[in-house]
């Protein structure tokens, strides 16, 4: 007797290996690491003054940052929809009149979404090799790993709770991009402005509070905070509450996937 | 042709059920049925009649507002996950995974019906039993999308064979095919029948719809609509024999001139001279008898004399006249 994986996960698996944008994103993302890995190295080579630790970094900073870019763009694309493709093709009522829980189907589809998130860090592995072999901290890669790891989580758990909440995938996927957006750029400007008011009014301890909330949940905050290598570093404390954030985002993003996953059945006839 | 095991038979019973739509409409009102194991139950109704609605909810994938849904002795209160392991349904429109080969199509709902106890070869054999059944075998590497409408009926068929579930629900699982696919289906169908499984099928296909269910109900506007005497539900025989009250044919020579000698006989019946004969709507035996024997004595040639049966169409269109 074997235990097998979750059915909806090797479904999603087929369907997403036979995409063929996955595999032209893959490359293009294999191309950008070598430029950055090349470019690099060929310094180094070209520069005999330059330190291995300055090629580790350059290598650190440009690998991740292309990393965490491109897995919440493929996160975001990956789950949005997946729910919502069910309805509009019809397969819905299908998939739940199995004995499959909802929470075994949205499960899935999660871990299905998220499966693109670890395909990319799969791919950074070599360009993780050559970090290490030029120096660079390993505790530092494995933090920049589990921010990418997490924030994948994160945008992908989102997207398909918009994509249960929201009948058609289209919606699904503006829904999605308006979360990026609020959440790369509008969340960090109004922390941004936030920090500069507790400069100005340190005594003011709403502006902090507005600086917590909303800056440091910044992927690339964060991302930035695990990989700097000066200065002081980021509180254990921040990273907890960072990393309870995103959680939580993603547990809701889930929840927001189980609980939608029967909208439209009255409509499927 | 290999036959895949059944659980244990069950009766699908659904007592006063009533399902409204999220804007509050009532689609299914007060509705009750049971349906016993080996019997086929042809439900019938216009568009929009509810009848969709009922068959997702006794799935377990709407949750009803009033009333129950019974597995046997289980009760589901709108449980997709219960009904997937007491029904099998078909839904309409059929939604297929087009991406996917028929091959993986089966392999996912076998992986999903066994979830989370079967073996890998619990799984082949089970696939290798439903492909041999239906004829997949040809089109296994095929992709969904390539397939005809009658074949990826035939596959949706097939996840219904995996799920081997006690109760089968069948939403139009003729439409859209031509007569060969649908007799073939239809063949299928009843294959389902004889392993003691309880079948509810809707049909907009009264003519084999009647030559494939035992019992029938007619759903108007979310109700049973009541068909001649009251009563809700009608089996094949009440059909064969008109409710009890026989329809029957004479063909002869002069019809024109034999319904003016039967006239005095059958004040009461409705009498209409049609094409080479004579229809009488409400006739018994004994007055079928006594009306061929005046006529014989009347000079008029009998050449044929036969019961006629009403038809599903008929009844339903009678049932589901609009009133004024």
């Amino acid at each position: 007797m074997s235990k097998s994986i979750n059915p909806v996960l090797w479904l999603e698996l087929r369907l997403r290996l036979r995409e063929r944008k996955l595999w032209v994103i893959s490359l293009v993302f294999l191309l950008i690491l070598l430029a950055v890995t090349s470019a690099a190295v060929g310094i180094k080579q070209n520069g005999a003054s330059m330190p291995s630790e300055a090629i580790a970094s350059a290598l650190v900073w440009g690998d991740f940052v292309t990393l965490l870019g491109l897995i919440l763009l493929i996160g975001g694309l990956g789950g949005a929809g997946r729910i919502s493709q069910e309805r509009e093709q019809r397969t819905l009522a299908g998939l739940l009149n199995t004995p499959l829980t909802s929470a075994e189907i949205v499960g899935g589809k999660l871990l299905g979404a998220w499966a693109f998130v670890g395909w990319f860090l799969l791919l950074s592995l070599p360009f993780v090799g050559a970090m290490l072999y030029w120096g660079a901290p390993w505790w530092r890669v494995g933090l920049g790993f589990a921010v990418c790891s997490l924030a994948g989580l994160t945008v992908s758990a989102l997207a398909i709770g918009f994509s249960g909440i929201f009948r058609n995938s289209l919606t699904s996927y503006l829904a999605t991009g308006f979360f990026l957006f609020f959440w790369l750029i509008v969340l960090p400007a109004i922390g941004g402005v936030s920090h500069l008011a507790s400069l100005i009014h340190p005594e003011d301890s709403s502006s902090s509070l507005a600086q917590y909330l909303f800056f440091y949940p910044n992927p690339f905050v964060a991302l930035y905070g695990v990989l700097k290598d000066s200065g002081e570093p980021i509180p254990v404390g921040t990273g907890v509450f960072v990393a309870v954030v995103w959680v939580g985002l993603s547990v809701i993003g889930f929840g927001l996937g189980v609980a939608g996953l029967r909208k439209g059945l009255f409509a499927q006839s | 042709m290999s036959q895949t095991s059944v659980q244990a038979p069950i009766s699908l019973r659904i007592e006063n059920l009533t399902v409204s739509y999220p804007n509050g409409k009532t689609a299914v009102r007060d509705l009750s049925l049971e349906v016993r194991p080996g019997e086929v139950f042809g439900l019938v109704g216009p568009n929009g009649a509810g009848k969709s609605t009922l068959l997702k909810a006794a799935a377990g994938l709407i949750a009803p507002q009033g009333g129950a849904v019974f597995y046997g002795s289980v009760q589901n209160k709108g449980s997709g996950a219960l009904g997937g392991r007491h029904v099998a349904f078909m839904p309409d429109p059929l939604g297929v995974y087009n991406d996917l080969k028929s091959r993986e199509y089966l392999e996912f709902f076998a992986r999903a019906f066994g979830h989370p106890h079967a073996t890998t070869a619990d799984r082949a054999q089970r696939i290798g039993g439903v492909v041999e059944r239906l004829g997949l075998r040809p089109w296994l590497n095929h992709e969904v999308e390539s397939l005809s409408a009658g074949w990826q009926r035939r596959l949706s068929l097939g996840r219904i064979l995996l799920a081997d579930a006690p109760i089968v629900l069948l939403d139009e699982p003729a439409a859209g095919l031509d007569v060969t696919a649908r007799r073939e289906l239809l063949d299928v169908v009843r294959g389902l029948a004889s392993e003691t499984r309880a079948i509810l099928i809707t049909s907009h296909i009264l003519p084999e719809l009647q030559e494939l269910a035992d019992r029938f109900g007619v759903i108007g506007n979310g109700s049973w609509a009541p068909v001649a005497g009251g009563q809700t539900f009608f089996t094949s025989d009440d059909l064969k024999q008109g409710f009890g009250t026989a329809r029957g044919r004479l063909v002869c020579s002069e019809p024109a001139r034999a319904r003016e000698a039967l006239l005095p006989l059958h004040a009461d019946a409705a009498l209409t001279a049609e094409g080479d004969g004579l229809l009488f709507n409400a006739v018994d035996r004994e007055a079928m008898a006594k009306a061929i024997a005046h006529l014989t004595g009347a000079g008029i040639k009998i050449y044929e004399a036969r019961n006629e049966s009403r038809s599903l169409s008929e009844v339903a269109a009678q049932v589901l006249k609009p009133t004024a």
